[in-house]
């Protein structure tokens, strides 16, 4: 065996160790614990109260992650409209900044959408007197589609922009715009499209941060409160499948559709001047989703900016909270550092079987963890005589690593499934070693997937609470606990000042990640051809000047 | 249908790809461009269909300006009254092939449809493909599928690119039987574009020979 292979295998069980082992030495601890007391094995099937809320989960990240999605793919399509000649690169690569807002922490825009509401009721347009109801489900549903929304239009994006060219001219010669877009585009664009609200209904289902402050239960809080009031890891755990079981078989779904999904799409999707007629029920939709993702952008940095601006002690909280601040770009520094040698060894095992689902499924499941599950995992595995690292500050990282090791191993995976064949097939011929070839022309060109899987890391940890919450030594405290801290004390300015610094540190990243997949993934204008399949469906070869890439 | 292009201009970037082109063709005609690879052939009927829009110049179908460069409104592809047979198949992948050959039938009812598709698959010598998906489909059938796809409507101008590039040679000239056949039968209006001079001349009518982006 050689030692890149060496290197690649213990890369892979790094990959599996991390992401599967606080699940898997939590499941050890709730086996024991079920031999011990077998009365316990009772305890992983809803009771008559977890029932409503376990489904009210379900309905819930359903609800908002389809919002998000419909939403995503009328922003995208309405936005397709804007595109005139040359402007059309540029346009595009603009809408990727969007992306930037992915990291903006789901209960900032809470506090944000609030705070305004509450300032909305002040101007009496509710009445005199009369606030505007802004809480429970409703209010917890808005503010987690809005939140959600920058990472669905990029989903959209790369769903939609990739279908092949050469397929949507062939429909736009025969049937009107509208008509295309219902039966080619979508239907082309359809696992990639399932495959983000997916993701997305995993990010909602498992996260309780925003609905906790709506006073709404999800079933993802009753996990952090059934450990909270016993400390008993394996009951937490045993009260945890019900929701493990529903997102395990959301994953299932996934990696079926992952291979199609994460296929190499064809470059040059958008035709540079193309400038579609939609009829106009579709044009109002898109207008009224347009507008919804200008608040998405706008509410948060003016609502923050007036609460922060209008603090007497915005400077002294920030001094006060240096150490935290330090503190978690130093965690989520450090997370995403450690993932990306695991992820990228993920990435390339996923590259060497691509059309299996099982392969598909492993690397994925880790996504359907709850968060503060991982966190009490980590608990169990290190709060042992022979890894003694709970307590230290090797928690938080490894909870960071936890949570966002799967991610970047799809992010390198469709980084390295974009790589011209060619390429590598001539750095095989030419180089002396396979670390040479690994290190002149593979990882070179995986630079993109590179920068954008560190920021995409960088960003997910430095908002992470569930499972930090749980493993953060004593004594520190990252800026995301201590803003949640502050959230259920009541939005005050102090918050909106922390709030604005985590907004502009995830902008700064997410800027860098947007920036880098918009490298790998964006219009590439009118450079056209590349093989699709048997159909052979491909872009222009006769004019050099179209052949392009 | 008449054809009429003044004087039309394309670049890409820095690189102009068509300098000036100025052609007529007449209701009914066949008319084959010829010319090497990256000579514009492909571009000029993309033009024409609607799919890019010229930085100078006009196309005019029937007297009518369909393409201009802006503000001009631009006439949409499928408003224009063309079919097309693309350089490669563009199937599309998720539909059958009796439905991609179908999908420009919109005025007809289903069963008229499907009749007028299997008959433009009978054409193409792929009887009872019609429940096929395109990955089941050879390179030279897939051809032939988006052959008949633009063949099936009867549109009264037919863009023909490289239509027959990856059919196998015996079958050529059977293909080359079909389309005479049809545009005999709808009197269409033809632009057939092809490196190969004796394909062009299996079409028949007049030849162009196009070079650096102008009609020589």
């Amino acid at each position: 065996m050689t030692s890149a292979r060496i290197a690649k295998a213990g890369g892979l069980a790094a990959f599996f160790a991390l992401a599967y082992g606080p699940i898997v030495a939590l499941g050890w601890a709730a086996a024991r614990f079920v031999v011990r007391s077998p009365a316990a094995a009772a305890t992983m099937l809803p009771t008559m109260r977890t029932w409503p809320i376990l489904a009210r989960s379900v309905g819930f990240a359903a609800a908002v992650s389809a919002s998000a999605m419909v939403l995503g793919v009328l922003i995208v399509t309405g936005l397709w409209r804007l595109r005139r000649g040359a402007k059309a690169s540029r346009a595009s690569r603009a809408l990727w900044a969007v992306l930037a807002l992915a990291g903006v922490p789901p209960y900032v825009h809470a506090l944000a959408w609030t705070s305004t509401m509450t300032a909305v009721s002040a101007l009496g347009v509710a009445g005199a007197g009369r606030r505007i109801p802004f809480t429970g489900l409703y209010a917890a549903g808005w503010v987690s589609t809005l939140a959600l929304l920058p990472l669905a239009v990029a989903l959209a994006l790369v769903a939609l922009e990739h279908v092949p060219r050469t397929l949507r001219e062939a429909g736009q010669l025969e049937r009107p715009d509208g008509a295309v877009l219902r039966w080619i585009v979508l239907p082309l664009a359809a696992p990639t499209l399932l495959m983000g609200g997916a993701l997305l209904f995993l990010i909602t289902v498992l996260d309780y941060s925003v609905t906790s402050l709506y006073q709404v239960t999800l079933y993802a809080l009753e996990i952090f409160v059934a450990f909270s009031e016993k400390n008993e890891a394996a009951a937490a755990a045993l009260s945890a499948v019900p929701l493990m079981v529903v997102c395990a078989v959301v994953v299932a779904g996934m990696a079926r559709l992952m291979p199609r999904a994460m296929q190499a799409p064809e470059r040059g999707g958008m035709s540079p001047g193309w400038r579609p007629q939609w009829p106009a029920g579709l044009r109002r939709a898109q207008g009224i989703a347009l507008v919804v993702l200008a608040a998405a952008v706008i509410v948060p940095f003016v609502s923050l900016t007036r609460l922060a601006a209008v603090s007497p002690a915005a400077l002294e909280t920030l001094a006060k909270t240096t150490d935290e601040i330090v503190y978690s770009l130093a965690v989520a520094l450090s997370a995403c550092l450690v993932a990306l040698p695991p992820a990228l060894a993920a990435a390339l095992w996923l590259h060497d079987r691509p059309r299996s689902s099982v392969a598909w499924f492993a690397a994925c499941l880790p996504l359907a963890f709850p968060s503060s599950l991982i966190g009490i995992g980590l608990i169990t595995a290190f709060n042992t005589p022979v890894m003694p690292l709970h307590g230290t500050s090797a928690m938080p990282v490894l909870a960071g690593v936890a949570r966002v090791a799967p991610l970047l191993a799809l992010l390198l995976f469709a980084q390295r499934s974009r790589l011209d064949p060619a390429l590598l097939d001539a750095g095989r011929v030419f180089q002396t070693s396979p670390w040479h070839g690994a290190r002149r022309v593979l990882l070179p060109l995986m630079l993109p997937g590179f920068v954008a899987a560190a920021a995409v890391g960088f960003v997910l940890t430095l908002g992470e609470l569930g499972a930090t919450l749980i493993v953060a030594p004593p004594g520190r405290a990252t800026l995301t606990m201590r803003i949640y801290t502050y959230l259920h004390f009541g939005a005050s300015d102090s918050v909106a000042v922390l709030c604005l610094v985590l907004l502009l540190a995830a902008l700064a990243a997410g800027a860098v990640a947007a920036a880098a997949v918009g490298a790998m993934w964006g219009d590439k204008g009118d450079a056209g051809v590349a093989d699709v399949d048997g159909a052979g469906a491909v872009g222009d070869v006769d004019d050099a000047g179209q052949a392009g890439a | 249908m008449n054809l009429q292009i003044t004087d039309l201009t394309f670049a890409r970037g820095d690189r102009t790809i068509l300098d000036g082109l100025s052609l007529t063709v007449a209701s009914g005609e066949r008319c084959v461009i010829l010319g090497p690879s990256g000579s514009g052939k492909t571009t000029l009927l993309r033009l024409i269909a609607g799919l890019e829009r010229p930085a100078g110049g006009e196309i005019r179908l029937d007297g009518t300006v369909v393409s201009a460069p802006p503000p001009a409104r631009m006439t949409p592809p499928h408003a224009r009254g063309i079919a097309m047979a693309l350089q490669f198949p563009a199937l599309w992948p998720h539909m059958t092939v009796l439905d991609n050959v179908t999908f420009g039938l919109a005025a007809h009812d289903r069963r008229g449809a499907q009749a007028i598709g299997e008959a433009r698959l009978a054409d193409v010598g792929l009887a009872g493909y019609g429940g096929r998906y395109p990955h089941q489909l050879s390179g030279g059938e897939a051809k032939r599928v988006a052959l008949a796809r633009a063949l099936a409507p009867d549109r009264p101008l037919l863009l023909l690119d490289e239509p027959l590039v990856h059919v196998e040679p015996a079958l050529r000239d059977t293909l080359l039987a079909v389309i005479d056949a049809r545009l005999r039968a709808s009197g269409a209006t033809v632009v057939y574009v092809t490196h190969d001079a004796a394909e062009g001349d299996g079409v028949g009518g007049r030849q162009v020979w196009m070079k650096d982006g102008r009609v020589q």
